[in-house]
């Protein structure tokens, strides 16, 4: 069974490095370890010397034998897989209502869904050990997290007794249910965008059973905690500006690590006041194991510097 | 500041403390300043010293408001329908909400537009807003532009319209990307920037902050020496950067 490891935190802490170090070092004990990025700047090809990064694993040899497996979320394209591999037919369509080309690329929200297929697909497909998930910012985890449960509770509470009914036309279901509310919508948005909204919902409609249990069936292997943790990554820096307890959990998920990326632990001062800084860091109280990565006056830059750092980690399994 | 101002960039490079920054300097010079969040209000109340609530809130020369899409979403339909409880009728519809919250783009498309619907009404001299980060930001403010073209007719269509000019003009609009002097963040804002320009919103100043101290001593087993030597290299880089930028540096508090 693969484990789940999701790297949270706010931007700004180098997520992004601190995963790829992790994956690194994880890489020294198991042989199939994974690495997702659900970052939309994809940041991760970069560090790893890759020119491009998509949903097909890319292999990183770390020398010595050991290697580790890239992948990154292609934001073009992720809820178009989700919907070919249930039918071609239905994409090749699809693609050329508008509605759903709006729907799928440029309106915020597709990404999170997205992500979660490319979850499951590497999950199924590529069978990690473990699967390390350098995740967006804060603010984003939290769409990230709830994203297969808007469209499960959306399709299973509301729009799928509609559509259930058959009959009738969906028009005049919909009017009915939605009431007020339907001329509302149709006032605002026309009569021609809102029917064909609600045409492209009909047609992922007629597949959705396919994408829900794939959906439904990866939202309980992932936020299993026998199976997934959350590793919080924070800065000295930041941990010096915090003005409330670190969280113990996300989600339901519990935080069994603490990542302090650039840490000044190692750092002695002669000044009265970083002294009385260092000070307050050592107070801190922070949440699961505490995994130091020292600030440098050189910060690593390519793979060989990230092997180097992930070697000198002291690291608990 | 130009009378509407969206500070953008990465999430945790101090977006929400400088707009507080910038209200207080704003109310210093006796102007009236709305900002606004979409971020977690924590930090920026916190630096402000003021509540950020679902609701605009005044406090002088300064108004708050936690833009919410639920709320935002009322305040919209109120402009449209005029009629306070037909807005909670329609709003608290269960189907209606299900089938607002699937349509990608309508919480995106509610919020701007109340960005546009205050500064339109001209009440403030300014309005600043701490928005959404990096990889959302030109999606999110380029709502109006798709659903202008989506929708070809109708209120919707008309509005989306007079937004889209209104954030595209650059006598009203500015968008100031906040960024880190580091290697990474600095080339995320020139990748934002150039992705702001190409969409054609007018640029301000990029506020590069969190600069180290400068320091004297040179041993960089010490955090002061440590900090010295950033300084210098935060320095190096910036002498490339190919925009106008204001520095702001980081106190060790």
């Amino acid at each position: 069974m693969s484990q789940i490891r999701f790297l949270i935190g706010t931007g700004g802490v180098g997520k992004t490095t601190t995963s790829t170090i992790v994956a690194v070092r994880q890489a020294q004990d198991f042989s199939a370890v994974h690495l997702l990025t659900i970052d939309p700047s994809m940041r991760l090809k970069s560090t790893l010397g890759l020119d491009h990064l998509d949903h097909h694993a890319k292999k990183v040899s770390l020398g010595g034998g050991r290697s580790l497996f890239a992948h990154g979320v292609n934001k073009s394209s992720g809820f178009d897989h989700l919907i070919g591999r249930e039918s071609p037919e239905m994409l090749a369509k699809l693609l050329k209502n508008p509605i759903y080309l709006a729907l799928s690329r440029r309106m915020p929200g597709a990404h999170e869904y997205a992500a979660w297929d490319e979850l499951a697909l590497i999950l199924e497909r590529d069978k990690p050990e473990i699967l390390i998930v350098d995740t967006p910012p804060s603010a984003h985890l939290k769409d990230f997290l709830e994203a297969p449960s808007k469209i499960l509770s959306f399709w299973e509470d509301h729009i799928q007794k509609y559509f259930q009914l058959g009959q009738s036309s969906h028009r005049s279901l919909l009017e009915k249910s939605l009431g007020t509310g339907f001329r509302v919508l149709e006032m605002l948005m026309g009569k021609t965008f809102f029917q064909s909204v609600v045409e492209t919902l009909e047609s992922i409609n007629s597949i959705k059973s396919g994408i829900l249990s794939r959906l439904r069936h990866t939202q309980q292997i992932v936020m299993d905690p026998r199976i997934t943790e959350a590793w919080l990554v924070t800065t000295s820096e930041q941990l010096l500006h915090r003005r409330s307890p670190l969280p113990t959990q996300v989600e339901g998920l519990a935080i069994t690590k603490t990542i302090i990326n650039r840490d000044w632990s190692h750092f002695s001062t002669s000044k009265a006041e970083y002294g009385k800084m260092l000070e307050r860091l050592n107070q801190q109280k922070l949440p699961g194991k505490i995994v130091r990565i020292p600030d440098q006056v050189e910060p690593p830059v390519d793979l060989s510097d990230i092997i180097n750092l992930a070697k000198s980690l002291s690291w608990e399994k | 500041m130009r009378p509407l101002r969206f500070l953008t960039g990465k999430g945790g490079v101090g977006k929400s403390t400088l707009a507080a920054f910038f209200a207080k300097e704003a109310a210093k010079a006796q102007k009236k300043i709305f900002v606004a969040t979409l971020d977690d209000p924590t930090v920026i109340s916190h630096e402000l010293d003021l509540p950020f609530e679902n609701n605009s809130r005044s406090f002088s020369l300064i108004t708050t408001q936690h833009l919410t899409p639920h709320q935002c979403f009322q305040e919209y339909l109120l402009t449209k329908l005029k009629f306070q409880p037909l807005v909670k009728l329609v709003a608290n519809n269960a189907v209606f909400q299900a089938f607002t919250n699937f349509t990608p783009g309508i919480d995106a498309l509610t919020s701007t537009g109340k960005i546009f619907e205050t500064v339109r009404g001209e009440e403030f001299d300014h309005v600043l807003v701490d928005a959404v980060s990096t990889g959302h930001f030109v999606t999110w403010l380029n709502t109006a532009e798709s659903f202008e073209r989506l929708i070809p007719i109708g209120p919707v269509h008309r509005d989306a319209k007079k937004m889209r000019t209104m954030f595209h003009d650059p006598d009203i609009t500015e968008v100031c990307v906040v960024t880190l002097p580091t290697e990474l963040a600095l080339e995320e804002a020139i990748e934002l920037t150039e992705e702001i320009k190409l969409a054609g919103f007018p640029l301000g100043p990029v506020f590069v902050n969190g600069f180290h101290p400068k320091s004297d001593s040179t041993d960089d087993s010490t955090l002061e020496g440590f900090f010295g030597k950033r300084r210098e290299q935060e320095e190096k880089l910036l002498s490339h950067f190919p925009y106008p930028f204001e520095r702001f540096e980081w106190h060790p508090s």
